[in-house]
């Protein structure tokens, strides 16, 4: 059986778009033969997991998701064609300082890299929406990329560097000039206005930031450069080749710091991970359309969802307070869905109990204002006496009498 | 004429002139406010942990805690990763301190411990807080003795490498929120820890307290893993945690059987990369080591037992004296 590694798609002319997916694409292609796994693009709302690179085993029924638990599933239920020269480590301090170099990236490089392509205004609009808008099946693009910036952009908040993102900023601006018109004070027009008169008024906001940008980065790049990935082991070179290719991506982004500061200052850096990646994949500058991608949707597990289902999750997300309620439940589900799968016994799931309670207490509701509705006013007359039409009819006997009479007629 | 001289001196009375203006008050007003105050009662006396402050804080530097107000009392260790770390690493140093229970409302920083130097003779402005991260500076301004935590015998690549070890807490971290805030078993310990302290009595305010702080763990550890951040606790994938914790556990005792010293990168003393170690291995061997907990035993497996050697080493170093401790206060 073929194992299948859900990814991120391509994009800025890597294999993904994402640090973990490229680490985890480039040690599979370094270890399996093309003919123990799959490559599918996906998103997050199609796995189970909710999380990419996620790795779907087969033969162990499992789902995992990360790149360092993906890298020690493969090591510990290796496919028949896996080689890895450096599993197990030569020296357990090589094991050691790989493990160290590989969590340093993913937690302190992260950051990084979701400042420069996410946090940041420009780059997000210019180059890394439109590079989802390509990756995702059409009408994904509406719902899934702003959910990811919220989630990039919380892990880059401990920087303090929000203010990169200036989208905030012209909103909080238009808010308050509109309360400024709403209570009565004398707004010039725009055009009026002097233009941004000081240096400060016409720098961006990466140009104004660029010393501490330079500072964030100079303390995470200067411990990566110092070490010597080629002894490490393939995991973490790989980590480092996910982590750094990012880095130095600066085709069509309009605000460059990162990759100009790493290009600058890292050149050993920079030379060994464009080395490793035309080892990886291959010589040429997508090489690495030839690794096995298959089409997303002709798996044979029950897993994947339609693209409806996952365009109908992630509207339901952004609806305040029920989207927080229904992520919690949905991501809740495929959790026991893959635990289950996996064998685990799980304890009994109350969600019928609490769907039943849920509609009855609309239906309950609804009963409830219905018959209210049809209640009437308060005070409003519930008899009603109407002095009876005078007629023939209305005479008793002659009445009758007459009636008939008039019937004839 | 003069308004009637009342008893009490009136330090700046305002020259009535001899015809009463519109602003003077009139006499039988001035008679009823002059009998007050009535009674002037004894002022109240201060609370008796200020008074602890006032007495010692004279001399001694405060450290700002999470603690029970016994605990902190008796200056014992902290319930909080953060806090147990920079209260080891003052205590390695042998610098005299005190400590007092606190919450993250009262912080500068927002962030507990901090640290509040001893006050000054009133003429020169009072001591301003030190953030936990600006500790080691102080540290090494006070040690009589050399400092334990600059390390001159290796000014080489250690600082770096010691940088890319220090993430190996990362894992451990996530590891211990989620085994703490969000392990039903454990939450008579949560309680203990963090609700107790400073909450009232009342069961209602401490359970939706308590769902609050398991709420933040959960959207911490999201986030670190790259999940959405409000994706709930039941998404974490727990085993693969703890796998991590249990591997990056491993990579630290491999870095401390490298070093011939018994700390860690082959300091004589040690130093600030152990204290933060001990902050998460001394809460978990001290209130973890339990089936539930899990995470004392991947301590204790760790490697070939270095870290539980090391554990106790470091906690004779610096915890050893406590049963004397009133004697060292």
């Amino acid at each position: 059986m073929t194992i299948q590694l859900y990814v991120w798609g391509p994009a800025f002319g890597l294999p993904s778009i994402d640090a973990e997916c490229i680490a985890a694409i480039a040690y599979l292609a370094q270890t399996t033969s093309k003919a123990d796994y799959q490559l599918i693009q996906s998103s997050p709302s199609a796995v189970p997991t909710h999380h990419l690179p996620a790795l779907h085993d087969p033969s162990t029924r499992t789902w995992i998701s990360g790149y360092t638990s993906i890298l020690r599933h493969i090591q510990s239920h290796p496919p028949p064609s896996f080689h890895d020269a450096t599993y197990p480590a030569p020296t357990p301090t090589i094991q050691a300082d790989s493990k160290a170099y590989t969590t340093f990236l993913s937690t302190n490089a992260t950051p990084l890299i979701a400042l420069y392509l996410y946090v940041s205004s420009a780059n997000w609009a210019a180059s890394t929406r439109p590079a989802y808008s390509k990756i995702l099946p059409m009408p994904l693009p509406w719902t899934e990329p702003a959910q990811l910036r919220q989630t990039m952009s919380a892990r880059a908040e401990h920087l303090g560097m929000s203010s990169l993102d200036t989208d905030v900023e012209t909103e909080k601006e238009e808010q308050e000039a509109a309360a400024a018109r709403r209570a009565g004070w004398i707004s010039i027009p725009a055009s009026l206005t002097r233009g941004p008169s000081t240096v400060g008024e016409v720098m961006a906001p990466e140009d104004k930031r660029r010393i501490r940008l330079e500072g964030l980065a100079k303390d995470v790049l200067d411990v990566v450069g110092e070490v010597e990935w080629a002894k490490l082991t393939l995991g973490a070179r790989c980590a480092v080749l996910g982590w750094v290719s990012l880095m130095i991506v600066d085709e069509g982004v309009p605000r460059r710091w990162l990759a100009e500061v790493t290009r600058q200052r890292y050149q050993g850096l920079v030379e060994f991970v464009e080395d490793f990646a035309r080892e990886t994949f291959g010589a040429g500058p997508r090489g690495w359309e030839s690794l096995p991608w298959v089409e997303e949707g002709t798996e044979t597990h029950s897993f994947g969802l339609k693209l409806h289902q996952r365009l109908g999750h992630g509207v339901l997300y952004e609806v305040p307070w029920i989207g927080e309620v229904w992520r919690k439940w949905w991501a809740g589900r495929r959790r026991r869905e893959v635990l289950e799968y996996k064998g685990g016994k799980q304890a009994p799931s109350w969600d019928s109990l609490v769907f039943t309670g849920l509609g009855l207490t609309a239906l309950t509701m609804g009963a409830a204002v219905w018959y209210w509705r049809t209640l009437p006013r308060f005070g409003a007359v519930v008899q009603r006496w109407d002095q009876p039409v005078l007629a023939v009819g209305g005479l008793g006997a002659a009445g009758a009498f007459l009636s008939s009479v008039f019937d004839e007629l | 004429m003069a308004s009637a001289t009342a008893p009490p001196p009136k330090p700046s009375a305002r020259p009535t002139p001899s015809s009463p203006s519109l602003w003077s008050i009139p006499a039988p007003l001035q008679k009823l406010f002059n009998q007050f105050p009535l009674v002037t009662l004894e002022s109240n006396p201060l609370p008796a942990r200020s008074q602890i402050l006032t007495s010692a804080s004279d001399t001694l530097p405060t450290l700002y805690v999470f603690s029970s107000d016994d605990d902190a009392l008796q200056g014992k260790p902290s319930i909080n990763p953060t806090c147990l770390k920079w209260q080891t690493l003052l205590r390695l140093s042998h610098i005299p301190f005190q400590t007092l229970p606190s919450t993250n409302h009262a912080s500068p920083t927002g962030s507990l411990p901090f640290l509040l130097p001893p006050r000054t003779p009133s003429p020169s402005p009072p001591p301003l807080p030190i953030p936990s991260h600006s500790i080691p500076l102080y540290i090494s301004r006070f040690t009589p003795s050399p400092s334990p935590s600059p390390s001159p015998s290796s000014p080489g690549p250690t600082p770096l490498r010691k940088e890319a070890y220090l993430s190996l807490l990362t894992p451990l971290r996530l590891a211990y929120l989620t085994t703490l805030y969000l392990t039903p078993p454990l939450s008579p310990l949560l309680r203990k820890f963090y609700l107790n302290p400073s909450t009232t009595r009342s069961p209602y305010l401490a359970t939706l307290l308590q769902s609050h702080l398991s709420s933040a763990a959960a959207t911490a550890v999201l986030q670190a893993l790259g999940f959405h951040p409000q994706s709930g606790a039941e998404a974490i994938d727990r085993a693969n945690l703890e796998a991590e914790a249990a591997e990056a556990l491993d990579c630290l005792a491999v870095l401390l059987r490298e070093s011939h010293t018994g700390w860690f990168f082959g300091l004589e003393r040690p130093g600030e990369f152990d204290a933060a170690l001990y902050g998460y291995v001394g809460l978990i061997m001290e209130h973890m080591d339990t089936p539930e907990g899990k995470l004392g035993g991947l301590v204790r497996r760790a490697g070939e037992g270095e870290l539980v050697g090391w554990w106790e080493r470091i906690r004779r170093e610096a915890w050893g004296d406590l049963e004397g401790l009133e004697g060292e206060k």
